[in-house]
């Protein structure tokens, strides 16, 4: 199961598609395709459709049509020098990590690269025509190199591919970004949206060759694309729009099964209080009081500002009743997309366990990393939180959502920003009255539903002591201590963000 | 003689044409086309006596080179990948060469040593008439019938093998009796034993073994067999609709045919197709199964994320990825086909012989 893989290793990128973690589903393999579609019908294709868009005329967002030439946007012309700035100098010949790159996809990438400084400094008319032509070009090569380098990212194990491939998609994302925005083969923001889901897909594929002064990091890249992209989305006449509530959206969910005993509850504990009382002891609590000075906690629940700040941007997306489930699969989708279909439209699907706050840096601006995170198992002692150490992921969707009983390696506290969360806590000790699944991928996850316990199959499932149950309402923290197990089911459409320490 | 070429051409394979080839370009030789191999970089060709790479060579794009054997050696089999190119010759050897640094050595006779002493005295190795190449491993067929991970021999006690061919990760053998064997990785399919796991050794695909398979072809996750009474079997990761679906799991009358394709379609049935699309891309059988063609098949031939096939009538069919224009058609018309799509070469009316998919690419021979 993926949930382990990815909790156990500090990488957490690592097996981000689980081909193998979840083989003997074959359903994840959509999620592949999904990725593929995204840089295929970018290319040859989406190109033409440009021509031809070029040629007549451009609809608006109010549907009516309207005469556009096509040259750069404002907007576009001032965010391209910065993009220009994050593309080192003779990219493909200055890493030694790229000697080992087959020839002609350097060649390739190489050709690509010039053609952009001219197409910086052409004066001519003419010459710029032969030059957008020679882009356009230029953009089929990247794209080739792009698909060329997928092939090999999922030849083997995700965690055996040679990095070396993943550093190559990540540069062949940026200079595809900078191809599509010079091509100038569409209107402004079509260029924008593909160029940041470009970005996105070297985020979420790629891996950045360490650079200086921030050389190649394709998350500024990402988030100046999505500043531009909202600024031309503003200006072509969206006007302000009252905040539409995710709490509206939200249908009630009947409890059924299992219920157990309320969970201990403390009021902004003191670090040391917490320490002595949980953190040593490892027993869960939940913590209140302690989320109010988040901008999250005021913003995340306006389903225009999270479409503003990062509905263009693509993420990894869990369809299917819950991961350890055999309809399970992933699909890469925008964020507007899946506000739209699921989290609006409640068909059921889960941002889960996605380290959105590295992708999306205006995002991780809304929270705070907990004091409680400082807390190491080495030392007692009290130290600043470090930034390192911490894992935080993601947690979005519609009411339904479920994440089935199972356990992590790390601390847990698992913050809920928007929404309720019904969490069902068993301790370590009844591990084996769980019947954990065999695999090794899934051997963190129990095989028993508290919700709908199947007494015959698992009979020490019926003389456990019950769990702990904990209701988490927005603006309160679960801690939930290293291996302890833990069923989580979104009562309501629910944002919650979780924090992994050790 | 010559073949028609489509795909990607962005090496310059052929120079003179588009980087996306969608409408076959007519290639010619002189000599009849002994065989053809084709990788993203490199198109090569045996064509009589010489032998010809085109695209990515020494460094540069655009480059068209004819290479010798010493001791007027005849190529008779060729395959490429990325790196390199083996070459089968008439006196029994093989050849390695390096389109990237233009340089032609010959593999010294491959080890016995892994064998017992009676086995070993029975393999001819320096006899070698099939290659076949992939970047992270290399098979190599003697006349005999004996096949090696080049170097070393793959140990069959009792089987006769005619052909042999290498994915990604995983590798297929067809015997004489018509029976297929893989090994490598399974984690998509690719072994069609009905499982993900992987395989050390050679293992029968025993939902085929009741059939007698004549033609195999691997891409780079899945694989073609046509069996003798010219049925199509596809099994492995369909991620562009490359395994073809079968009839019996659509669900409209046969609206997605090429032939009733000009039937005007309600948005009702559009939106069908789309879900169908959808859901039969990047789908994965773990196991061989049957396509539905409208006449036996003679012959198979899997590209990396495609499959083409000729028909007995002498049609030609293809599915799965088009973004490259390897089915033979704009990329804007079509980006991937879950079905198999009628292939027509323009301008041509004779007979195609044979079909030859590598890489994003299809060749046709007459």
């Amino acid at each position: 199961m993926l949930r382990l893989v990815r909790a156990s290793f500090p990488q957490p990128t690592t097996n981000f598609f689980g081909l193998e973690a979840m083989a003997d589903d074959s359903v994840d393999h959509d999620a592949v395709a999904e990725r593929l579609e995204a840089s295929v019908l970018e290319s040859p294709k989406c190109k033409r459709d440009f021509h031809s868009s070029q040629s007549s005329q451009f609809k608006t967002a109010e549907g009516e049509t309207a005469p556009k030439k096509p040259s750069f946007g404002d907007r576009t012309s001032l965010v391209l020098p910065k993009l220009w700035k994050l593309l080192p100098d003779n990219v493909c010949n200055t890493f030694p990590q790229l000697d080992i790159v087959p020839k002609p996809i350097l060649k390739l990438m190489r050709d690509a690269v010039c053609i952009i400084p001219q197409l910086k400094e052409s004066t001519s008319s003419s010459e710029e025509k032969k030059l957008r032509l020679e882009a356009e070009q230029a953009l089929t090569s990247i794209q080739a190199v792009l698909d060329h380098t997928w092939e090999q990212l999922n030849t083997g194990h995700w965690r055996d591919v040679p990095i070396v491939h993943r550093h190559v998609f990540s540069i062949a994302s940026l200079i595809k970004i900078l191809c599509l925005l010079y091509s100038q083969a569409g209107d402004e923001e079509t260029l924008l949206r593909l160029a940041l889901k470009a970005a996105d897909m070297g985020l979420l594929l790629g891996a950045p060759l360490p650079s200086p002064n921030e050389c190649l990091d394709l998350t500024i890249a990402a988030s100046l694309l999505s500043t531009t992209l909202a600024q031309v989305v503003e200006q072509s006449g969206s006007s302000e729009q009252d905040p539409i509530l995710l709490e509206d959206r939200s249908t009630q969910f009947i409890l059924k099964g299992l219920s157990g005993s309320p969970i201990k509850e403390l009021d902004c504990p003191s670090i040391e209080r917490f320490c002595t009382d949980h953190f040593l002891p490892k027993l869960p609590v939940k913590i209140k009081g302690c989320m109010m000075h988040w901008p999250a906690s005021k913003r995340w629940n306006d389903i225009g500002y999270l479409q503003r700040v990062a509905g263009a941007r693509t993420v990894p997306i869990e369809l299917g009743s819950h991961y350890a489930h055999t309809d399970y699969s992933q699909k890469l989708m925008t964020i507007a997309d899946f506000i739209e279909q699921h989290v609006v439209g409640g068909k059921l699907g889960y941002l889960a366990q996605h380290q959105l706050f590295e992708q999306v840096p205006e995002l991780r601006a809304d929270i705070c990393e907990p004091e409680y995170c400082c807390l190491s198992d080495d030392s007692i002692q009290v130290e600043e939180p470090a930034n390192e150490g911490t894992d935080i992921n993601a947690w979005f969707g519609p009411a339904g959502t479920v994440s089935p009983l199972h356990y992590d390696p790390k601390h847990n506290l698992l913050a809920q920003v928007v929404g309720t969360k019904r969490i069902l806590l068993f301790p370590p000790e009844i591990s084996p009255s769980l019947y954990p699944h065999s695999d090794r991928l899934l051997s963190n996850t129990a095989r028993v539903d508290p919700e709908k316990p199947d007494y015959d199959q698992f009979p020490l499932f019926k003389n456990i002591a019950p769990p702990i149950e904990c209701r988490l309402e927005a603006g309160e923290m679960l801690y939930i201590p290293p291996r302890f197990w833990h069923h989580v089911r979104a009562l309501s459409t629910s944002f919650s963000v979780s924090f992994w320490w050790k | 003689m010559s073949f028609y070429y489509c795909g990607w051409n962005g090496c310059g394979q052929v120079s003179g044409h588009p980087m996306i080839i969608s409408k076959p370009a007519k290639l010619s030789f002189d000599g009849p086309i002994v065989n053809v191999s084709c990788t993203w970089s490199v198109l090569a060709v045996i064509a009589g006596k010489s032998m010809t790479f085109m695209g990515f060579v020494e460094n540069n794009i655009n480059v068209r080179r004819e290479i010798f054997l010493s001791n007027s050696a005849q190529p008779i089999h060729l395959s490429s990948c990325q790196s390199r190119t083996l070459v089968a010759c008439s006196k029994g050897n093989c050849y390695d060469y390096s389109p990237e640094s233009n340089t032609l050595r010959q593999l010294v006779k491959f080890t016995t040593s892994e064998l017992d002493p009676e086995e070993s005295a029975s393999v001819d190795n320096s006899s070698i008439i099939k290659v076949s190449c992939s970047d992270y491993g290399c098979l190599a067929l003697s006349k005999s019938g004996r096949v090696f991970t080049i170097p070393s021999p793959l140990v069959l006690p009792g089987l006769v093998v005619t052909d042999i061919a290498c994915g990604n990760e995983h590798y297929a053998l067809l015997t004489k009796c018509g029976l297929v064997y893989t090994w490598g990785s399974g984690s998509r399919g690719q072994l069609g034993h009905g499982d993900l796991e992987p395989e050390e050794k050679p293992r029968l695909v025993e939902a085929l073994a009741g059939m007698q398979v004549c033609c195999i072809s691997v891409g780079a996750w899945h694989n073609a067999a046509v069996t003798s009474s010219g049925d199509l079997y596809t099994w492995g990761w369909g991620t562009d609709g490359q395994l073809g679906i079968d009839d019996s799991v659509t669900d409209d009358d046969h609206d997605h045919r090429p032939t009733a394709s000009k039937k005007l379609k309600t948005d009702a049935q559009v939106s069908v197709l789309q879900e169908r699309n959808e859901k039969y891309r990047g789908i994965v059988l773990g196991c061989p199964s049957p396509v539905d063609t409208s006449a036996d098949v003679t012959a198979v031939s899997c590209g990396s994320r495609h499959t083409v096939v000729l028909l007995v009538d002498g049609t030609i069919w293809g599915c799965g990825w088009n973004a490259y224009g390897q089915l033979a058609c704009p990329p804007e018309e079509c980006i991937r086909s879950i079905y198999l799509r009628q292939i027509f070469i323009p301008d041509f009316k004779g007979k195609i012989s044979n079909v030859q998919c590598g890489g994003w690419n299809s060749c046709f021979i007459v």
